[in-house]
């Protein structure tokens, strides 16, 4: 394994290089610290807005044609926007990648923002939306999300609120863009097949000149602890109910972050590293064999990610419409206690740590899964906690699940809700 | 360097299935894919989804373990093993640490060689699979593209799709089903088992005769036909109501080819070209970024081992819809009455031709590939000529396909959505 290379240029950008030579392949990833978690209220969705700005035209390349531009060269790109952050990648041909070094560092300060544009993407965005709004899955998170935070902005999905997207204008997304779209604010990641020294010397080429901006404004919102259990309860057209029950989370940085993880595994099988959040595979793990085996529900399960601020863990189940929806909770939050009450035993916890180990190599076998890890967990803690992440796991107590459990799973820090299938 | 007949290491195990090995070392997992005889076309004409639940129930419990014994061993080491039925096919599948490959595989032949499709587990399979269905009538995607293939294939046709039937025949399917089916329709003979991975080729192909070779079905028939190619002789329009949804979907297309026909690497550039290149190729160039109308427009071609479909995907507001198809149509009618720029051209032929390290570089990339390779019979140095044959399409070649297969008059549409006034 050939080692991380990290280094920060004059202007505040920090750069992380890894050499991997397995394919002649390499993967380029810019990450800004901004996502739906740095926005005010009026201005939800403006990051995700923002990064499909960034593909739509600069001072050098008016027409925006980097999509173009890229798979000319057999490459793969995207945008992608988050709570806490927002990252552009391209995968290239090795001996290609310094395209995608020029895009970035272009569209880092030349975006134009043109006016048409805007308008047009206006409408990409809200049909964006509206095809969310067609699941059901969708409508009870958000609503959900809204029920959780009385304060924080971790309470709008990341696309934001349709009234705030017919509303926004070009100089709130240029604003934005302006305040957190700066060298100070990124790191840049390249994985693959490549010669470090080389990397960073293009890297420092690139990206030097480009003057740091201001200190972007840190998010000042700190959610007041919770008081009151919610409930939430939509209704709708579909086939079957779907039940969300979200608690508010430990954050990557906190200590018990590793033992929710292993929690997790315990519940619903073992997972990679939690980005996004999402469902494991586990089958034989609790929630499966609680609630799909007994056919209280046809499918559950946990999500964790790993975020800034405490955000949420939820529980997730798709449920048959002639079953009593409370018997479905109810034996939700009796495993939920049990992890509570009963330390877990032995076997579980090592197939957690195995579970992962192996999710881990699965995930590794591409340098732009590599990049994005790197990318990630800079972005929300350290390298270092990517690096010791497997060791931490493999370190946690039955006692520290224990206290997690008691620590998260509390009646006033939940929201249970349902989408009612009619 | 592209695998091929050098590096892809062929045999055959004493069931008759084919075997395929390609060994990579930098990764740390093994990855088993295959594909056996059976699938859809193999079904009744009252037994729409026999094949789906055979597969479900393949993975539910085995003479010696039940549903839960399974999960336990597969998951304590964090490996996976799964069924699918395609239209031809009955796939299987597993992934492990290299370490346990010996343990996963097992699993696999065990739930093969002596499934026991248990009472208990059917009626579980049977609530969720019918919920499910009802679900997906309250999807507007999967409604237009269910209904856009009732436009493509006609009644009786093996590749249609009749939800209905299929709720049908799922409430009435017995344990006895199951098995006369994965008896008589299901089989190994002559199928194909791709492994990529941490393995040496020689001892997978021993371990895989081994622990695979032992499942037989000397008395099973599928039925190895190829379908006749639907025609569309003339312009079939659907309009599915849902409601209470802020989105319409919509495909339009038409018959297309099989995967082995010679003009699909043709198609391949074509397609790339109308509806895939950058965001969308000319499709999301005109109705995403010109018109502003999607957040997807695409065009998607399928091939099996019989006619596939060729055909446009949007999602609009219910209003836009009119507006959304013209567009398709006048980009149909552009590539169909004027032959593509040499530039475009290259433009596509240098990403399909580039992109391919980034396809092969993990297991289940490879794997993919492989598995396609033998089981349409490419050959083995489909990987090597690939290069050559996408720079060898000429524009007279896509202007030469985009004429015969896609036509902007007659066309199946199909809409599922709300209707305006309610969005």
């Amino acid at each position: 394994m050939h080692p991380i290379v990290t280094q920060t240029l004059p202007n505040g950008l920090t750069v992380i290089l890894a050499e991997r030579h397995a394919a002649p392949v390499a993967s380029f990833w810019i990450w800004y610290r901004v996502g739906s978690r740095n926005e005010s209220p009026g201005l939800t969705g403006i990051s995700h807005w923002v990064e499909h700005m960034l593909f739509k035209g600069t001072k050098t390349h008016p027409h925006g044609d980097f999509d173009r531009m890229i798979q000319r060269e057999g490459g793969n790109f995207n945008g992608m926007t988050w709570i806490d952050w927002t990252a552009f990648y391209t995968t290239l041909p090795a001996d290609r990648i310094d395209l995608a070094l020029r895009i970035e560092a272009d569209r880092m300060q030349n975006a134009l923002f043109d006016p048409e544009e805007v308008e047009r993407e206006r409408s990409v965005i809200i049909a964006e939306r509206e095809g969310n709004e067609n699941k059901p899955a969708y409508m009870l998170r958000e609503q959900v999300q809204a029920a959780a935070y009385l304060n924080h902005p971790y309470g709008h999905m990341v696309i934001g609120w349709k009234e705030d997207l017919r509303r926004i204008t070009r100089d709130d997304l240029y604003a934005h863009y302006r305040t957190f779209y700066t060298p100070n604010n990124a790191v840049a990641v390249a994985v693959g097949d490549f010669r470090a020294e080389g990397m960073a010397d293009r890297i420092e080429a690139l990206f030097a000149d480009i003057p740091a901006g201001p200190e972007p404004p840190s998010v000042r919102v700190t959610e007041p602890p919770p008081r009151a259990e919610r409930h939430v309860v939509l209704h709708g057209p579909g086939g079957a109910h779907h039940l969300l029950i979200a608690f508010q989370s430990v954050p990557a940085h906190d200590p018990d972050f590793f033992a929710l993880s292993v929690l997790t595994a315990v519940l619903d099988g073992a997972r990679g590293l939690p980005i996004f959040g999402g469902g494991g595979l586990g089958r034989a793990a609790r929630l499966h064999r609680a609630l799909v085996n007994t056919g209280l529900a046809l499918s559950v399960h946990a999500s964790l990610a790993a975020t800034l601020d405490p955000y949420l863990y939820t529980l997730y189940a798709t449920v048959q419409p002639d079953q009593d929806r409370q018997v479905v909770v109810q034996r939700m939050l009796d495993e939920l206690d049990r992890l509570r009450d009963e330390p877990v035993g032995e076997e579980e916890l090592a197939r957690a740590i195995k579970g992962t180990r192996a999710m881990f190599a699965y995930q590794s076998e591409n340098v732009s899964n590599q990049a994005m890890g790197l990318g990630f967990a800079s972005l929300v803690t350290d390298l270092h906690w990517l690096d010791t992440y497997q060791e931490r796991l493999a370190a946690v107590t039955p006692d520290d699940i224990q206290r997690v459990a008691r620590r998260l799973f509390r009646p006033e820090n939940r929201v249970i809700g349902w989408y009612v299938a009619a | 360097m592209l695998p091929s007949s050098d590096t892809i290491i062929t045999g055959q195990l004493s069931n008759g299935l084919r075997i395929w090995v390609y060994e990579n070392f930098e990764s740390q997992t093994v990855l088993v894919n295959g594909y056996a005889f059976g699938g859809y076309i193999n079904e009744g004409p009252d037994e729409q989804a026999l094949a789906d639940v055979v597969a479900i129930m393949l993975r539910r419990g085995t003479e010696q373990r039940d549903y839960d014994a399974l999960n336990d061993a597969v998951e304590s080491v964090g490996a996976f093993f799964g069924f699918e039925a395609g239209r031809h096919s009955l796939g299987f599948k597993t992934y492990s640490l290299a370490e346990d490959f010996d343990l996963v595989l097992g699993l696999l032949a065990e739930s093969l060689i002596s499934p026991a499709f248990p009472e208990k587990e059917l009626e579980k399979v049977r609530s969720r699979r019918l919920t499910q269905l009802d679900e997906r009538k309250h999807s507007t995607r999967s409604m237009a593209a269910i209904a856009f293939n009732q436009q493509i294939y006609p009644p009786g046709h093996p590749y249609r799709v009749d939800i209905d039937a299929e709720i049908e025949s799922v409430r009435r399917v017995q344990r006895e089903d199951l098995m006369r089916f994965y008896r008589t329709k299901v089989s190994p003979q002559g199928g194909i088992v791709v492994v990529v991975g941490a393995i040496r080729a020689e001892e997978a192909i021993a371990r895989m005769d081994q622990i695979l070779g032992k499942w037989q079905h000397p008395h099973a028939r599928p039925d190895t036909n190829i379908p006749p190619r639907p025609e569309l002789t003339e312009r079939k329009e659907v309009r599915v109501r849902i409601r209470g949804k802020s989105q319409s979907d919509i495909v339009l297309g038409w018959p297309g080819i099989h995967r082995a026909h010679p003009d699909y690497d043709a198609i391949l550039v074509c397609n790339t070209l109308l509806g895939r290149f950058g965001l969308g190729g000319r499709l999301g160039a005109r109705i995403r970024e010109e018109m502003g109308l999607a957040y997807y427009a695409y065009s998607t071609f399928n091939a099996t081992r019989g006619a596939g479909t060729w055909h446009i995907d949007a999602g609009v507001n219910p209003n836009d819809v009119a507006r959304a198809v013209a567009a398709m149509r006048e980009e149909v009618a552009r590539i169909v009455n004027e032959p593509v720029s040499a530039e475009e051209l290259a433009d596509v032929q240098r990403y399909l031709t580039g992109s391919l390290p980034l396809q092969l570089e993990t297991n289940s990339g490879l794997a993919s590939y492989l598995l396609a390779m033998a089981w349409y019979e490419l050959g083995l140095d489909y990987l090597q000529t690939y290069d050559a044959r996408i720079r060898g399409v000429t524009q007279e070649d896509v202007w030469r396909v985009a004429r015969t297969y896609l036509h902007p008059d007659r066309y199946a549409l199909a809409v599922a959505g709300p209707d305006p006034k309610e969005a």
